[in-house]
């Protein structure tokens, strides 16, 4: 079992959270790594258009999603960012955006690992 | 019980609908699109609606706003899915009309006993509503049946009087017929006319005091018989006054006054013009034409044009013009009420 959380799964913490449910984790699992590119994708298009109210509600929604596996370090990167476009810090921008974006691939591959695992 | 969930993001809304699902046996309708939630829970009406706050083009305010303000969802309960850390959200949120809030990330062990909650308040809500609709209906069937006896008592206190009259049959039933359909004519409101239907088969009530010999008197009765037979009217009034029943005060009024005459030579107390009741006026109209129609052992039946032309000429002298103008303009309906209670010929 892979208790390591410096890849932003905590699956301890995410059972505790869903009541042990080891087949709803996987669910939940697998409609995020569906999901996800969209998420980024929406990131990535309001950096390029300096757009601060969609970077913040890609912002948001991304932590919404990371948030249920116990991200707690992408969760707060996603927090800095939501501050910074309610800021208007602009500058802040890129480098919280590539912080969160990678924190989720990370996540993202820890979650196809335990998929693979569980098979 | 019906669950809707609207939330932009598939990972809450999978994890929520699963959460649901094992809460019991729940219909879930899952929307990710707002807009699309809300025109649902507007033509369909939940028992529970799970919202998220932040959302694309409607927030979670919004959408609960949108909710209260219809009829149909105004005390649905709503649970809103908010940051724990949102604390200036949640107030918006149970001022717009939120019922309670879930934490995100979603925690069993809340989110659980919040629905539960929930579920059992909007239980309580609807059997409340039945209850009180089961109350309504019970209201409704007693007093329904305190009409029909009333009806009852009425028609059997006008049945004691006809037994006592040589005017037989269904005189009372088409009298009462042609009163309510002059009503209606006139314009008088629908309870009223149903009312005047109901009281005047009552308007020879009294003739329970006249002596035998006067009533039954085959032949010409003398003045003082005469004056004796009048008093029918004031006798009436007397049995049906001072009744807390509208259908009887009324039936009182119009057994007191159907004698009198619209020029002020009628009995028993000579009243003129629209000082004489509007009911006593119209079933004026109606008794001296069904009187005229009638078969009496002194006379035969009227034909039905001439009995009208009859009561038209005494427009203005024994009645009302609005009455007989009424009474003119509905003939046909006249004419079917004497059709559909038409007497007997062996029964006269």
């Amino acid at each position: 079992m892979n208790m390591d959380t410096s890849s932003g799964f905590d699956k301890a913490w995410m059972l505790n959270q869903i009541g042990g449910d080891l087949g709803l984790l996987h669910e939940v699992a697998k409609v995020f790594l569906d999901d996800y590119p969209r998420l980024q994708e929406q990131i990535n298009l309001a950096l390029q258009a300096q757009d601060s109210t969609a970077l913040y509600s890609a912002a948001h929604a991304m932590k919404s999603a990371v948030g249920n596996f116990g991200a707690k370090a992408a969760v707060n990167t996603a927090q800095s960012l939501e501050r910074a476009c309610k800021d208007g810090d602009a500058a802040a921008y890129p480098a919280l955006a590539a912080a969160l974006l990678q924190g989720v691939e990370t996540l993202a591959q820890a979650l196809v690992l335990e998929l693979e695992h569980n098979a | 019980m019906n669950i809707v969930i609207v939330e932009d993001t598939p990972v809450n809304l999978v994890l929520m609908q699963n959460l649901v699902k094992r809460l019991g046996d729940h219909d879930c309708k899952l929307f990710s699109e707002p807009e699309l939630g809300l025109a649902w829970c507007m033509a369909d009406a939940p028992d529970l609606i799970i919202v998220d706050y932040m959302m694309p083009r409607m927030d979670g305010l919004e959408f609960i706003r949108h909710c209260r303000a219809s009829e149909q969802l105004g005390n649905l309960p709503i649970l809103m899915v908010t940051a724990a850390a949102d604390k200036e959200i949640r107030y918006a949120a149970l001022e717009a009309g939120a019922t309670d809030f879930l934490t995100k990330p979603i925690d069993k062990n809340e989110f659980n006993p919040r629905v539960r909650n929930m579920l059992a308040l909007r239980e309580s809500m609807i059997a409340e509503t039945r209850r009180a609709d089961l109350l309504a209906e019970e209201v409704r069937k007693a007093t329904e049946e305190i009409h029909a006896r009333e009806r009852e008592t009425v028609m059997r206190l006008a049945k004691a009087a006809e037994f006592r009259d040589p005017e037989t049959g269904y005189h009372i039933l088409r009298m009462a017929s042609y009163s309510a359909a002059i009503a209606r004519q006139i314009g008088l409101p629908p309870p009223m006319v149903e009312q005047l239907l109901q009281a005047a088969p009552m308007h020879d009530v009294g003739k329970l005091g006249t002596p035998d010999h006067i009533l039954l008197k085959p032949g010409k009765l003398t003045p003082e018989e005469f004056e004796i037979m009048r008093q029918h009217t004031v006798i009436g009034y007397e049995i049906l006054k001072n009744s807390t029943s509208p259908v009887l005060q009324l039936a009182a009024e119009i057994a007191l006054t159907h004698h009198e005459k619209f020029d002020g030579s009628g009995y028993p107390h000579a009243q003129q013009g629209e000082a004489i009741p509007i009911s006593g006026r119209i079933v004026a109209v109606a008794d001296v034409f069904d009187a005229l129609t009638s078969v009496r052992p002194y006379k035969q039946a009227w034909d039905l044009d001439v009995a009208r032309n009859y009561v038209m000429e005494q427009t203005g002298s024994h009645f009302d013009p609005a009455c007989t103008e009424a009474f003119d303009a509905c003939w046909e309906e006249i004419l079917e009420i004497h059709a559909k209670y038409r007497d007997e010929p062996q029964s006269v």
